[in-house]
């Protein structure tokens, strides 16, 4: 038999002009794309509205416990004497440093609190939305070296969903679609094994920050 | 979002996009896979109206659904699937018609213009009359470029039956152009 039965159909079918829905189809699916949208839309508005004299109320008894929190905590901190009695010994010592490193571990503390607040992590600092805003990803070369495959077509494989994930990732972000961002990172992840990709998007972004030789 | 970027979204994400609100997402998603369910659905079925009818069910389905989607499966089988069962029902409620493959084969073979490989396309084409719907279904699904489990996911059925439907389909349509031959 000469005919490939798979190929004389895909040939045959393909001579024929290609079956186009009519406009008629299209508008009314777009149509009820945009109708859907806006019912949605509705729908929620109602709920809001529904909603809004109890999310008033919470956020009455939020706000009043948000104070009374910070009131207290405000007192606390207040009522608290040992942190100026602390921070008065290493101003007392700092004329001889040795004694100062050897003798007293309470200074110490105090000011390593100075410094941790200084070099806290990215973590800490950024929210996981300024993560991605404001520190650009790691480049596909750069992620690759990090990684380590079994075996060679795993690199290829990976090296690939990289390129295209990444770029799709970047111009995301670039306009402000982090969730969608988001998505695609895990998408990537689950898409490629071989690749062990941190378990999220803004850990991939810190895990570049905190590599040596990074800022 | 501008809509050169929806244009590099994948179907996935455009649906995402367009359950968060973006009626653009929905259109360029529509726009990517408007002929090619249409062709697939209007290859099973005997009229234009019926598989425009056919097809607008499905869409309405994917919009219905837009909030809830998660994707477990790529988007097109999950539709693909949509249409098939909108087409089942169909053919539950009205019985299966002659299929368009056959009668694309027909006007073609009516036509002037015959090519070498017309014999064996004729021969083909009485072949295909006689093939089940769901084999000519797994054909096709196949010839659109589904993997088996994609057309499993389709058909709602094991891998095994699409792949022994596709064998089944192959062998008589082989066993027949030989005779022929």
């Amino acid at each position: 038999m000469r005919l490939n039965q798979d190929e004389a159909l895909k040939e045959l079918l393909s001579q024929r002009t290609p079956d186009q829905p009519s406009p008629r189809l299209d508008e009314s699916v777009k149509k009820a794309a945009r109708l859907e949208l806006e019912r949605a839309d509705k729908s929620e508005s109602w709920l809001a509205w529904l909603l809004a004299p109890a999310s008033f109320a919470g956020n009455v008894a939020a706000s009043v416990m948000v104070t009374m929190l910070v009131f207290f905590g405000m007192a606390k901190m207040v009522a608290v004497s040992e942190p100026e009695v602390i921070l008065s010994e290493p101003v007392l010592l700092a004329s001889s440093p040795q004694e100062n490193t050897l003798s007293t571990p309470a200074p110490l503390s105090s000011s390593s609190m100075a410094l941790s607040s200084m070099k806290r992590p990215a973590y800490e600092i950024y929210t996981p939305d300024q993560v991605l805003l404001e520190i650009s990803l790691p480049s596909v070369p750069d992620l690759i070296r990090s990684m380590e495959f079994v075996a060679d077509s795993d690199r290829t494989t990976a090296t690939i969903e990289l390129i295209s994930a990444l770029a799709e990732i970047n111009s995301m972000i670039r306009i402000g679609e982090l969730e969608f961002a988001r998505s695609r990172y895990n998408e990537l992840r689950q898409r490629c094994y071989a690749c062990q990709l941190p378990n999220s998007l803004e850990a991939l972004a810190l895990a570049k920050l905190d590599s040596p030789g990074q800022g | 979002m501008p809509r050169w970027l929806y244009k590099n979204l994948s179907d996935e994400n455009l649906m995402r996009a367009y359950a968060g609100g973006r009626a653009r997402a929905f259109d360029c998603l529509y726009e990517r896979h408007r002929t090619r369910l249409f062709s697939f659905i209007r290859r099973q079925c005997g009229s234009d109206a019926i598989a425009e009818e056919l097809v607008q069910d499905a869409w309405l389905a994917v919009i219905r659904q837009a909030k809830n989607y998660s994707p477990q499966a790529k988007f097109t089988t999950w539709l693909f699937r949509i249409a098939q069962n909108r087409l089942i029902d169909h053919w539950r409620k009205f019985g299966a018609t002659a299929n368009v493959v056959t009668e694309e084969l027909t006007d073609r073979l009516a036509g002037s213009c015959r090519t070498s490989s017309d014999a064996e396309l004729e021969d083909l084409f009485a072949v295909l009359q006689d093939l089940p719907p769901e084999q000519l279904t797994t054909m096709l699904l196949k010839i659109e470029g589904f993997s088996r489990q994609e057309i499993a996911e389709i058909t709602s059925c094991k891998q095994e039956t699409v792949k022994s439907r596709l064998r089944y389909a192959k062998n008589h349509l082989k066993e027949a152009l030989e005779v022929s031959a």
